[in-house]
């Protein structure tokens, strides 16, 4: 593929995630999977879920790992594919962000601000109980795998431990069983 | 800025679309400075993590054919499946009480995983829905 063309496709794709990612862009990983794999074929589902846990992994937000789908994605000029990836991710909805804020002022009032943020919250939620299953298909299909996530899942919710700390131990026992 | 208005920039950081952690920067930035103090939160907030990303990138793509790296890798990735799953079961769990919003709910997740419904699409229809519930929930006169 042409390399600029590519480099349109990665603007267009990750701008539009970005002006859709309600709730804290939660919801995005879906559709990104499917651009990503799917449609342009960038990366592999595999890759995919191993992007998306380096983003869990780095401090800040997770969508951050939208880089490494760009740098993937443009071989000959990964940190390009990188940046245009990233500003896309970020920069669409971060000048929604300024611009409301203006507005805010007036609608901070209305019943509209709950009725909004209420009403979209189940489709959101769907929408990441739709990411496990996205990220369910790059994660290796063995016993081991799953009970790792399933003790994790545990700790998680018992919040024992941290996000990034619960990621290294699994990959601490990846090294010694999933080799 | 004092805590209401903190508390206010949250709520508006988690309701509109972008990291909830970077638009909250963004408020707080404004706030502060105005659009050139957004800016400046902008770039504060997302170019560390962008270099940190890159750098484990550039790693991953010259070790990922290590089968340590590999099995590191699995691992990780089944770990994040694991803290996947726990986000959605808090977040599901806060939808308790209410059958409309869980059916939504899963008709949402079934229909995006199975039948890949674009994501404007899902937005405009069960977000859509899920408003004219909330709406019509509201307007309900409590008994």
């Amino acid at each position: 593929m042409n390399g600029v063309d590519n480099l349109l496709h990665l603007l267009w794709t990750f701008a539009q995630l970005s002006v859709l990612g309600f709730g804290g862009g939660k919801g995005i990983i879906p559709q990104m999977h499917y651009d990503a794999v799917t449609r342009y074929q960038w990366v592999t589902s595999q890759q995919f879920t191993q992007f998306y846990t380096i983003g869990k992994l780095v401090p800040g937000p997770t969508t951050v790992f939208a880089a490494l789908v760009g740098y993937a994605a443009t071989p000959g000029r990964p940190l390009l594919g990188a940046a245009v990836a990233t500003i896309a991710m970020f920069v669409p909805s971060s000048a929604i962000m300024v611009v409301f804020d203006a507005l805010w002022v007036r609608f901070q009032a209305s019943p509209w601000r709950v009725i909004i943020s209420q009403g979209l919250a189940p489709a959101i939620v769907g929408l990441v109980w739709s990411s496990v299953w996205t990220i369910a298909r790059g994660v290796e299909v063995s016993a081991v795998a799953y009970a790792v996530a399933v003790v994790v899942t545990v700790l998680m919710l018992r919040r024992k431990l941290s996000a990034p700390v619960l990621i290294l131990l699994s990959g601490v026992v990846g090294v010694a069983a999933l080799r | 800025m004092d805590r209401d208005c903190f508390m206010d920039g949250l709520e508006i950081a988690q309701i509109l679309p972008g990291p909830n952690i970077l638009n909250l920067a963004l408020y707080c930035g404004q706030r502060v400075r105005g659009v050139p103090g957004a800016v400046a939160a902008f770039l504060g907030a997302s170019i560390p993590p962008f270099i940190i990303v890159l750098i484990a990138g550039a790693l991953y793509f010259k070790y990922s054919a290590n089968p340590f790296v590999q099995g590191a890798l699995r691992g990780c990735a089944a770990g994040a499946l694991g803290l996947t799953v726990g986000n959605a079961l808090e977040l599901a769990w806060d939808e308790r009480g209410d059958w409309a919003r869980i059916v939504l709910l899963a008709v949402t997740a079934l229909t995006v995983s199975f039948l890949h419904m674009p994501l404007l699409l899902v937005l405009v229809v069960f977000g859509g829905i899920g408003i004219v519930h909330q709406y019509v929930k509201t307007r309900r006169p409590k008994q």
